[in-house]
C-alpha cells in the first residue's frame, strides 16, 4: 500500500537519515522538543530539553545524482537557553526549547526565534568564510600592538578561511510572561510576532525588547473561575491582522487586531459540539487542543487534540470540514493513559507544501499521514530497524480487536514511551522530519 | 486497567448506568438488582482510584521542575470533578436504594468505607468514616482519624484529634447520639482545606460545622476550653481570605446563632481582619499552586497543610469537600431568603464565593 504524500496515491516514503545517539539510554537533555524547517527548506532546526538548538543544512543536489536530494548535515549548534532560577517565586525555569520559528530571510544571514517557558530570543546565524588580516594595531593573535612601534600603515585584507557558522543572540525578549510560553508565531509583516502563554498573548516588535503589547488576556479576575487556558496560537500566513488561538476546551478563536487593541472578543469561534455518547471522565483532557496550524493558503486551519486531527474552514465555525482519527483505539485506554501521564502528551501536526496532506505523530514511534484529496491515510514507523538507506517504509497497522493479522501490532503491545510529538514537512518537497524521543528521522519520497 | 467509560445519568430515584466495554453495552437499572449494585460499587471504586491518582498528580506537580503546569493541573481538576460527580451519583443511588429497600450494605473495601451502618467507628481506626443509620438518624456523623496527644477538653465528651490533613474536612460530629451525651469537642491540628459544608438538612444536626481551627474548640456556646494554651485562635479561610480571630476559646455568639438558624456553617466572628485578595497576584498563584494563603497560614501560626500526610483513602470526605462548593451555592440563595442577614450580607457573598471555588481550592491546598 502506497503512502500518502500528496499529488497522487503512489508516494512511497523512504528512509533518508537519522540524527542523534544510537544509545537506548536517553539523556533527558537530548530529548527533542521542537522541529522546524525554514521557509526555503534548506535549513532544519531542532530544539531539545537541554536548551540547545541544532541546525541542519541540506547539501546542494549532486550533479552526479540529480535525482537524489541532498542530505541534511549539521550546520550549527548552539546553547540557546540556560536553566534559570526565579528567586522571587522560588521557581526553576527550564531551559527546554518549546518552539523555534524561522524568520523570512532578508539577507545572507538567517534569523530564528527560540523560546523556553519564559524568554524568547532572536538568533542570527551567519557564515564567516573570510578572515581579515593585516591590522595595524593588532597582532595576528589578537594582542594589541604598542602604538609607538607602528612605523608603517597597511590596509587589512580578507583571506579565505574554513567556513565558520556563528550563532549570536541579537535580541532577548524577557519578563513578559507570567505563565509558561507555549507558542510563538512570526507575523507576515516580518516586523512583529506573538508569544502566547497559558493565559495571555503578547505582541512584540522584533526590534524592541523592553516592551510588548498584550492582545489577549483570558485570566479571570478570580482564578477560581479559571476554566480554560490557551494552548497554541498562530498568525495567519497572509493577513497580518489575523491570528488564532486554541484553548484547552477544544475551541479556536480567530481574532482581528484591527477590531480592538485587546482581542479578548473573538471575531470567530470555532467549536464542535461534543458527542455525548463519548462522554467519559477524560472528555475534557482529550478535547484539549495541543496544536493549531494554518494551511499555507490561509484558507484552512488544522487542530490536533488527543485522538483526532481536524481541518477547519475559516468560513465555517460550526464544525470542522474534515476529521481524521489518529488512534481511536486508545479511547478505551484513556484511564491507563491518564495514569501514566500519556494522556497529557501534546502532539503537533503539520501540512505539506500544497496543503493536500497532513501529518501527525502517535505512539510506538508511529506517525500518520492523511491525504485530504484521496481520503487515504497511512501509518508509518520511525525505527532503527527500518533505517536502511533508501529503504521503503512499510505501512503499519494496529490491530484493534479480533484476530491479529501478520505484521499487525496489537494495541496492548504499543510502546507508549516511544512517542512522536514533533514533525515537520519541507515547504516544497516531500521531505519530512520526524522526531522520536532523542532521534531525528528524515524521510523523503522515493524518486 | 479500566475498560469501562461510565456515563451516569441520574434522576431522582433512578440511576441509569451505562457501561461500555470493548464488546457490549450494559444498561442497568439500580433498584432491586444486586448485580447492578455490585457493578455500581466497582465503578465507584474506579472513580475513587481516579480521584486518588489525580490527587497524587497534583501533589507531584508541586515538585516538578519548571514549576506547576497550569494547563495540566486544570485538566486534572476536571477529571477530579467528573470522578466526584460520578462517585456521588453512585453513592446517592446506593443510599436511595437502601432507603427504598431498607437494607444495609457494607462497602467491601474496608479502607474506603464511606458509610457504615453499625454506627461504630472504632473498628476503623485512623480512617474517616461516617455513620449513617438511615432514617433513624437525623445527624450526619463523621469521625476524624484518631490521634494521640490532645487532652480531652470536656471530660465526658468524646475527643478526637485530627492530624494534619490537607484534604480532611474537619467536622464536628456526634459520632453517635448515644456516645456523646452532651458536649462534643474536636481538636484539630490544622485543616486548611476544610470548606464550609452544607449538609443535607434531613440528616444534619444544625450544630454540625466544619472548621479550620488550629486550637481546641467546641461548637457549644460559652464553653470555655480551660486548658487552651492560647487565649486566641486564628482561622484563615482559604477561599475568601478572611481571617477570623476567636477570643478565649469562645465561639462568638453570632457564629453559633447563625448556623443554628440555617444549618450552615459560617465562618468566624465579627472580629475579622480581611486580607485583600488582590494580594494574591499572578506570581503568588503561580508560585506554588499553594497560593499565598498557605504561607499565610504559617504566618498565622496555623499548621500548614502537609500534603504528604494526605490519606488518599479518605475518598468519601474528599468527595464531600469537592461537593460542598456546589451544594452550598445551590442552597445559598434559598437560605438568604429564609433567614436574616447575620454579620452582614458580605458573609453570604463570601460563602458563595468560597463554595463555588471550593473544589479548586481543594487542589490549591496541596
Amino acid at each position: 500500500m502506497a503512502g500518502a504524500g500528496g499529488g497522487g496515491n503512489d508516494v512511497q516514503w523512504c528512509f533518508s537519515q537519522v540524527k542523534g545517539a544510537i544509545d537506548d539510554d536517553v539523556a533527558e537533555a537530548d530529548i527533542i522538543s521542537t522541529v522546524e524547517f525554514n521557509h526555503s527548506g534548506e535549513l532544519l532546526a531542532t530544539g531539545d530539553k537541554g536548551g540547545r538548538v541544532v541546525i541542519f543544512q541540506q547539501e546542494l543536489e549532486s550533479k552526479n545524482q540529480p535525482q537524489c536530494r541532498g542530505e541534511y548535515n549539521v550546520y550549527s549548534t548552539f546553547q540557546s537557553h540556560e536553566p534559570e532560577f526565579d528567586y522571587l517565586k522560588s521557581l526553576e525555569i527550564e531551559e527546554k526549547i518549546n518552539k523555534i520559528r524561522w524568520l523570512p530571510q532578508k539577507n545572507a544571514a538567517q534569523f530564528l526565534l527560540s523560546t523556553n517557558d519564559k524568554t524568547i530570543k532572536l538568533w542570527k546565524i551567519s557564515e564567516r568564510d573570510k578572515r581579515p588580516e593585516g591590522y595595524n594595531l593588532k597582532e595576528e593573535d589578537g594582542r594589541y600592538r604598542d602604538p609607538t612601534t607602528v612605523t608603517t600603515l597597511r590596509v587589512p585584507v580578507f583571506h579565505p578561511m574554513d567556513l565558520m557558522v556563528e550563532a549570536s543572540p541579537r535580541r532577548v525578549f524577557a519578563n513578559a510572561h507570567t505563565y509558561h510560553i507555549n507558542s510563538i508565531s512570526v507575523n507576515s509583516d516580518c516586523e512583529t510576532y506573538l508569544s502566547a502563554d497559558d493565559l495571555r498573548i503578547n505582541l512584540w516588535n522584533l526590534e524592541i525588547t523592553d516592551r510588548s503589547f498584550n492582545i489577549v488576556d483570558i485570566k479571570p479576575a478570580n482564578m477560581e473561575e479559571l476554566t480554560e487556558v490557551i494552548t497554541a496560537a498562530e498568525f495567519h500566513p497572509n493577513q497580518c491582522n489575523t491570528f488564532v488561538y486554541s484553548s484547552s476546551k477544544g475551541t479556536i478563536r480567530l481574532c482581528d487586531m484591527r477590531a480592538s487593541a485587546l482581542c479578548d472578543q473573538h471575531s470567530k469561534l470555532f467549536e464542535e459540539p461534543e458527542d455525548p455518547s463519548n462522554r467519559s471522565f477524560f472528555s475534557e483532557i482529550i478535547s484539549s487542543i495541543s496544536d493549531v496550524k494554518f494551511s499555507h493558503s490561509g484558507r484552512y486551519m488544522m487542530t490536533r487534540d488527543y485522538l483526532t486531527v481536524k481541518i477547519w474552514d475559516l468560513n465555517m465555525e460550526s464544525r470542522p470540514v474534515e476529521t481524521y482519527q489518529v488512534h481511536e483505539y486508545l479511547r478505551s485506554k484513556l484511564c491507563s493513559l491518564y495514569e501514566n501521564d500519556c494522556i497529557f502528551d501534546k502532539f503537533e501536526c503539520c501540512w505539506n507544501g500544497n496543503d493536500s496532506v497532513v501529518m501527525t505523530g502517535s505512539y510506538n514511534n508511529f506517525f500518520r499521514m492523511f491525504d485530504r484529496g484521496y481520503r487515504q491515510d497511512v501509518t508509518l514507523e520511525a525505527s532503527r530497524e527500518s533505517s536502511k538507506p533508501r529503504s521503503v517504509l512499510k505501512p503499519r497497522k494496529v490491530c484493534t480487536g479480533g484476530k491479529r493479522k501478520k505484521d499487525e501490532i496489537s494495541v496492548d503491545s504499543l510502546d507508549f514511551n516511544k512517542k512522536i510529538l514533533h514533525t515537520a514537512w519541507h515547504p516544497q518537497d516531500n521531505i519530512i522530519a520526524v522526531a522520536t524521543t532523542n532521534n531525528l528521522y528524515i524521510f523523503q519520497d522515493r524518486l | 486497567m479500566f475498560r469501562c467509560s461510565p456515563r451516569i445519568d441520574s434522576t431522582l430515584g433512578r440511576l441509569l448506568l451505562f457501561l461500555r466495554t470493548d464488546s457490549f453495552i450494559f444498561s442497568l437499572v439500580s433498584d432491586k438488582n444486586s448485580w447492578t449494585f455490585l457493578m455500581m460499587e466497582e465503578c465507584a471504586i474506579d472513580a475513587q482510584n481516579i480521584i486518588s491518582i489525580s490527587l497524587q498528580k497534583i501533589h507531584n506537580s508541586r515538585t516538578q521542575r519548571g514549576g506547576i503546569k497550569l494547563h495540566k493541573n486544570l485538566l486534572v481538576t476536571y477529571v477530579l470533578a467528573n470522578a466526584r460527580d460520578f462517585y456521588m451519583s453512585v453513592e446517592f443511588a446506593g443510599m436511595y436504594s437502601i432507603q427504598q429497600n431498607g437494607e444495609m450494605r457494607t462497602v467491601s473495601d474496608e479502607k474506603q468505607d464511606s458509610f457504615e451502618l453499625t454506627g461504630n467507628c472504632d473498628d476503623i481506626p485512623g480512617e474517616f468514616c461516617c455513620n449513617y443509620s438511615g432514617d433513624s438518624l437525623d445527624t450526619y456523623h463523621c469521625a476524624a482519624p484518631q490521634s494521640a496527644g490532645y487532652p480531652a477538653m470536656v471530660p465526658e465528651a468524646h475527643t478526637q484529634t485530627v492530624p494534619v490533613c490537607p484534604m480532611a474536612p474537619v467536622r464536628h460530629c456526634d459520632l453517635n447520639p448515644a456516645m456523646v451525651p452532651e458536649a462534643h469537642t474536636q481538636t484539630v491540628i490544622a485543616c486548611p482545606m476544610a470548606p464550609v459544608r452544607h449538609c443535607d438538612s434531613n440528616l444534619l444536626d444544625s450544630e454540625i460545622s466544619w472548621d479550620y481551627y488550629s486550637e481546641p474548640y467546641t461548637f457549644k456556646r460559652d464553653i470555655l476550653i480551660s486548658n487552651t494554651p492560647n487565649n486566641q485562635k486564628t482561622v484563615l479561610d482559604l477561599d475568601t481570605h478572611v481571617v477570623t480571630t476567636v477570643d478565649y476559646g469562645y465561639l462568638h455568639a453570632d457564629y453559633c446563632l447563625s448556623f443554628k438558624q440555617h444549618g450552615q456553617c459560617l465562618q468566624g466572628s465579627p472580629k475579622k481582619r480581611k486580607i485583600d485578595s488582590s494580594y494574591v497576584s499572578d506570581s503568588d498563584y503561580l508560585s506554588d499552586f499553594l497560593p499565598m494563603s498557605c504561607k499565610q497560614i504559617r504566618s498565622e501560626d496555623v499548621y500548614c497543610c502537609n500534603s504528604e500526610q494526605l490519606d488518599t483513602n479518605n475518598i468519601s470526605n474528599l468527595m464531600s469537600v469537592l461537593d460542598s462548593g456546589f451544594n452550598e451555592l445551590l442552597n445559598w440563595q434559598t437560605d438568604l431568603e429564609q433567614v436574616g442577614l447575620v454579620n452582614g450580607q458580605t458573609n453570604f457573598c463570601k460563602q458563595a464565593l468560597a463554595c463555588s471555588g471550593a473544589w479548586t481550592r481543594a487542589i490549591e491546598a496541596f
